[in-house]
């Protein structure tokens, strides 16, 4: 009799962590409430963790990338013609000689 | 086709379509920067999003042109075709970066950390490794028909995965903001008029970048033919 009394409390005892845990899984995730919905400000408010550099880093990201690749696609356009060029009046040469 | 051989016609579109992506541009860092009010919770770092979200869109854009481009090719061995798959991976890898760098920027301020392994940020990750390996095997690789053929499988490979990418905060409940889909609240309309702005001007920048990126490709596939009728000739044992 005792053994099984003890083996109930001890399932109880077990269980309580997950009876206990079921509501707060249940309830919506913060970040996942975040994720859903971005709302305008009203009013002055002061940010906890200053955002500006952040920003800044990123949109000089988008520049630079883009500028970078823009300069690329100016040295691979060079390259093109000079070869083409270069080519081209070789071939011309070597039909005519 | 170098720029002296290019139709009249196809310059004046050219320089039509890159005025037209610079004043969107300009006004989308208007309308984000001066017009959208700051966000409740995230403040001034969420004005990321109006570039970050239409590079994704232009990313997609530019892999979905690879995918398209390897697909005619592997079925008709086009040369512009193919052209039109480096220029897409090219510039699909820009937007690509400019999303995996600002993404995280953001992620620092909303979610308190630079990287997580959700499933967009994850699926994103393993895409843009497809497209860097397309590239690195027409650029680095043999030029020979089965190189072709094998980038060309992994354009496909990399548009096959797109809907996964796209579809992958909804199948597996990821912490990815979803504020333009029908599960997130809405924007604000001053907000959401910054983003439609980005997303055109990024999609117009995206086209313009392809536009360019294949003009050069057709380019390089022609110095290849004259080098190869050089050799015929036996003009690059001469130069040698």
């Amino acid at each position: 009799m005792k053994s099984r009394i003890r083996s109930a409390l001890a399932g109880i005892a077990c269980s309580a962590p997950l009876l206990l845990a079921a509501p707060l899984a249940l309830a919506e995730d913060p970040a996942e409430s975040r994720s859903a919905t971005f709302q305008a400000v009203e009013g002055p408010q002061a940010e906890q963790v200053p955002g500006g550099p952040l920003l800044v880093y990123a949109y000089a990201t988008v520049l630079v990338l883009l500028v970078a690749y823009v300069a690329r696609l100016a040295a691979l356009n060079a390259k093109n013609r000079i070869e083409l060029e270069r080519l081209a009046s070789a071939i011309e040469r070597g039909r005519k000689g | 086709m170098t720029q002296a051989e290019t139709s009249p016609k196809s310059q004046v579109g050219f320089a039509l379509l890159a005025a037209l992506t610079a004043l969107l541009l300009a006004l989308t860092l208007y309308w984000g920067f001066i017009v959208a009010p700051v966000e409740l919770q995230m403040g001034i770092v969420y004005k990321i999003f109006f570039f970050h979200a239409p590079s994704a869109y232009a990313m997609y854009l530019g892999f979905g042109l690879c995918a398209i481009g390897s697909a005619v090719y592997l079925s008709k061995q086009n040369d512009t075709w193919e052209a039109i798959a480096v220029a897409g991976a090219e510039v699909g890898l820009i937007f690509w970066m400019i999303v995996m760098i600002t993404g995280p920027l953001w992620g620092r301020k909303a979610w308190g950390t630079y990287w997580t392994w959700d499933p967009r940020l994850t699926t994103n990750l393993l895409i843009g490794m497809i497209y860097i390996a397309y590239l690195l095997l027409r650029n680095l690789g043999a030029t020979g028909e089965a190189e072709r053929r094998f980038a060309s499988g992994l354009g496909l490979l990399g548009g096959a995965l797109m809907p996964i990418i796209h579809y992958s905060v909804q199948l597996w409940r990821g912490q990815h903001p979803t504020v333009i889909t029908k599960k997130g609240g809405g924007l604000h309309p001053d907000m959401l008029m910054a983003l439609l702005l980005g997303c055109a001007a990024m999609t117009a920048l995206c086209v313009l970048l392809v536009w360019a990126r294949t003009r050069l490709e057709r380019d390089r596939q022609r110095v290849l033919t004259l080098e190869l009728d050089a050799a015929e000739l036996g003009l690059l044992e001469e130069q040698a």
